[in-house]
């Protein structure tokens, strides 16, 4: 354990479990009034173990478990709410990975940045440890989010997974990036395309009960979009539509993982032609979210464009239109006025203009969109190249109709 | 009865809180390590030099004051205010009456408006005039005013309570902080008539400063000039008016809403976001009159590629950790000289960083004096998982691009370098005149020294190394 004699090299550390777990123990028995602890573990499936562990080093105390298993906006509220009578002596918060996605910005999650507003609140309502158990990649959110919050804490300590543990597979899907497949060359392409498999057969074979649904779920929809982003739809809907049979077995009905998925339906649906399916995945997606979600949710905003985009496959440009505007008007209440999404947005809406000759309308927002992709985005990044290319199109396109007319007033 | 060597480490533990802004105990004055910018004794300063002979037209004077999260922002303020009042001044320097208005007692961070700050101001300073010296405050518009607020700021059960005064305002208006319907209804009563606001906020003012011209001071000496507003807090406003990030919003208080704020006729301090000021350190300049306070790091290294270590610093730095041992224990029987010195390095002049590692390092080791070197870098070494910036590749190679540069100089205006900063991958540092402590000069960067030994860090560092300079 300690001081071993072996050179300790604290920037790249081996881990010792057993080391920071004693820390842990002693810090949580030294703490007086409210203190900001944070664990940091390496994988879902090592959650449960960890926490009887660290309860088990402070037997004497009262724990408050305190599960956000699901979304919620503000963490302070549940803690006004729920914390128990009398007092505890330590409150367990964890849970923030089943429903924070890695993919997200993290600035746009009500919970994490209420958090850096709540700092200084937290102790009003909890007089002792507060110990968040999160994974890395949680970690790093709330440290972006809300780096007040973050820098109030009073100790660290990280409790890697047994590289060993054969359980350990998001710690290994946590370092790949399956949305960029497109651009790889496919021997690449193939191989994290058969890593994945091998992933879900290993997690096929372990039992351990209903974590592990949530974890194949989550290597279905990687699978998914892994086919998707190549090409291969009809591959990406197998694995989308098992995930989808999963959660509808495992979620309440209006759970956001159920929008998710028909949502992924839809889009594989769209390129195959099959315009009736997508719509109806989309439009029951957007049911669920207008449901689950707040008001201006930029989810939401995105299955009003995935609709919009059908419309406008089918020439129901009025339709289109309509849900486009939406879209676009939560993107500017949800997002800062920069935000890239709000430039496809613009983009999306020119599109169905141009369509129904409104060109002086769709110039506008087609001139807005290229201002916001050339702020937000770096150059030859394909959504910015697209924007450019619209704009383009549409300005050759307008000169063209102008020389027109005139020719004909000539005549 | 002497302390086993598991108490004192329980106490250090509890000493080396990185959430408490130290008070008159733990304070160390920095200033002169920290780059010249003596901010609470020039700004002392300034205000005994400025003209005060008519109370109803007095010389304001509004300062910014900026600084990193964690650098040390509210202990400094906490010691102007105590250098303020101090009974018998030193020669040169007036005795002035500090209003410290803590902003978080009163404002939603992420739903604030002029109104409620405007009120807050109000409520602390007759709160704290009566408290302290006994003087209240009853300025009758403004009185008024605060009255016709009162269905908004009471209880049901308090709304047929006598009238509200101002110097219980605070309890009322402090609820503001937690209730959005109050707070919408109050913006609503006061829509249109924020300068009429004002030119009762200023009566109050005037009626304050000729009160404590001619009051007897309880903490006998020197007899008060004026009292200065010490606004804190403002710095972590996330949505103010309808703004919706911290930019846009620390923007929208201190250049849009500035006729507000230099509106008030009084001496006043307020904290500014870095980022912020840094976007718009010339405007913000012109429009306030003074150049923003700097809180820089602690320098914990000489300008300069080679990194040097700036001796003084890190002395200083020592003195701040010796400030909260316990009684009797000495930096030696604390820590090995190594340990201390490893966490002063890495700390990078980072006071609330310093404290977490001194906190976290009780923890490891034996539970034995001194604190070894190896808990020191265990606690550091617990602290460096999370350092993983947003833009990777791109990022890496920006603080490659400072690493090596000669100049050690970074782009603050642009948005993904000042993103860099306020994340502390890159710290900022003042050198200051050695002599003229007033002589402000410009401030350079380095990236932070965790940062630096960081394998992503070090490749960057080589690629770039590797690649030729273009031009």
């Amino acid at each position: 354990m300690a001081d071993n004699g072996v050179e300790f090299d604290p920037f790249n550390p081996e881990p010792d479990g057993e080391e920071t777990k004693e820390a842990l123990c002693r810090s949580l028995e030294m703490a007086q009034g409210f203190t900001l602890l944070f664990v940091i573990y390496g994988f879902t499936g090592q959650r449960e173990q960890l926490l009887d562990e660290v309860a088990q080093c402070v037997p004497t105390k009262r724990i408050w478990h305190c599960p956000v298993t699901q979304e919620v906006p503000n963490l302070f509220h549940v803690f006004e709410e729920k914390v128990p009578e009398p007092a505890p002596d330590v409150v367990f918060v964890y849970g923030l990975e089943n429903w924070l996605s890695g993919s997200v910005r993290p600035r746009s999650i009500p919970l994490l940045r209420n958090l850096n507003a709540a700092r200084d609140a937290f102790p009003l309502v909890t007089d002792c440890p507060v110990v968040f158990f999160v994974p890395l990649f949680v970690l790093q959110a709330i440290a972006d989010a809300a780096p007040d919050f973050f820098s109030v804490r009073s100790g660290l300590f990280n409790l890697p997974a047994d590289p060993d543990d054969h359980r350990n597979w998001q710690g290994e899907l946590a370092n790949l990036d399956y949305s960029a497949l497109q651009g790889f060359p496919t021997p690449e392409r193939d191989a994290r395309i058969g890593e994945l498999h091998n992933l879900l057969s290993r997690i096929r074979s372990d039992t351990g009960g209903q974590r592990n649904r949530s974890d194949e779920t989550f290597v279905l929809n990687q699978l998914g979009m892994a086919y998707h982003a190549t090409g291969n739809d009809a591959e990406a809907e197998q694995y989308f539509t098992e995930a989808l049979r999963i959660r509808r077995a495992a979620l309440p009905p209006n759970h956001p993982d159920i929008a998710t998925s028909l949502s992924n339906l839809g889009a594989v649906y769209e390129p195959q032609n099959r315009l009736a399916e997508a719509e109806q995945h989309h439009n029951e997606a957007l049911r669920i979210r207008r449901a689950a979600l707040p008001l201006n949710h930029p989810d939401i905003a995105q299955s009003l464009s995935n609709l919009a985009g059908v419309y406008a496959r089918q020439n129901r440009l009025a339709q289109a239109e309509l849900f486009f505007t939406e879209a676009l008007e939560i993107l500017r209440a949800a997002l800062p006025p920069n935000h890239p999404n709000i430039a496809t947005s613009l983009n999306n809406l020119a599109g169905v203009y141009v369509r129904q000759n409104r060109l002086a309308e769709a110039e506008k927002l087609s001139a807005e969109a290229v201002r916001i992709a050339k702020e937000s985005l770096p150059d030859g990044h394909p959504d910015r190249e697209i924007c450019d290319r619209n704009w383009k199109r549409l300005r050759e396109w307008m000169n063209a109709m102008e020389i027109l007319s005139s020719a004909n007033d000539e005549e | 009865m002497a302390m086993t060597e598991s108490e004192i480490l329980t106490l250090l533990h509890k000493n080396f809180d990185p959430m408490q802004a130290a008070g008159e105990d733990f304070y160390v004055d920095c200033t002169d390590v920290r780059g010249g910018v003596a901010f609470a004794r020039k700004l002392h300063l300034a205000l005994s030099e400025a003209d005060e002979a008519d109370p109803e037209k007095p010389n304001c004077r509004h300062y910014l004051f900026s600084g990193h999260v964690g650098g040390g922002k509210s202990s400094e303020l906490k010691a102007l205010q105590r250098i303020l009042e101090k009974r018998t001044p030193d020669t040169g320097y007036k005795r002035f009456f500090p209003v410290f208005v803590d902003m978080r007692e009163y404002l939603d961070d992420f739903d604030a408006s002029h109104e409620e700050l405007l009120l807050a101001i109000v409520a602390e300073l007759a709160y704290s005039f009566e408290q302290r010296e006994g003087i209240i405050l009853k300025e009758g518009y403004l009185t008024q005013r605060v009255n016709e607020l009162r269905g908004y700021l009471l209880s049901e059960v308090e709304v047929n309570e006598a009238e509200l005064e101002l110097p219980g305002a605070k309890a009322k208006i402090t609820r503001l902080k937690t209730s959005p319907e109050a707070r919408k209804k109050v913006r609503e009563a006061l829509k249109g008539k924020t300068s009429t606001l004002l030119s009762e906020i200023n009566l109050a003012f005037i009626e304050a400063r000729t009160a404590l011209r001619n009051c007897r001071p309880r903490q006998n000496g020197a007899k008060y000039a004026d009292f200065v507003l010490i606004v804190d807090g403002l710095d972590r406003l996330y949505g103010y008016g309808d703004r919706k990030t911290t930019d846009e919003s620390q923007r929208a208080l201190f250049v849009d809403d500035s006729p507000i704020l230099l509106g008030l006729k009084a001496h006043c301090v307020f904290t500014i976001a870095l980022s912020a000021m840094r976007a718009a350190e010339q405007e913000l300049t012109n429009l306030y009159g003074n150049k923003p306070f700097l809180l820089a790091m602690v320098k914990t290294e000489q300008r300069g590629r080679e990194h040097s270590p700036y001796v003084a610093g890190r002395e200083r730095l020592k003195t701040l950790i010796e400030q909260r041992l316990t009684p009797n224990l000495t930096l030696e029987k604390a820590f090995e000289t190594s340990a201390l010195d490893f966490m002063i390095e890495y700390s990078g002049g980072h006071i609330r960083d310093l404290l977490r590692f001194a906190r976290e390092s009780t923890l490891y080791g034996e539970r034995k004096l001194p604190i070894t070197l190896r808990s020191v870098q265990k606690a550091v070494s617990e602290n460096i998982s999370f350092h993983n910036p947003k833009e990777g590749e791109e990022d890496w190679k920006r603080l490659a691009e400072l690493e090596l540069s000669e100049t050690q100089e970074w782009q603050t205006q642009k948005p993904d370098e000042r993103r860099l900063l306020e994340q502390l991958y890159v710290m900022e540092y003042i050198n200051g005149g050695e002599e003229d402590i007033f002589n402000d000069t410009f401030p350079w960067y380095a990236v932070h020294p965790i940062v630096r030994k960081l394998r992503p860090f070090l490749r960057a560092v080589e690629a770039k190394k590797n690649t030729p300079a273009e031009n």
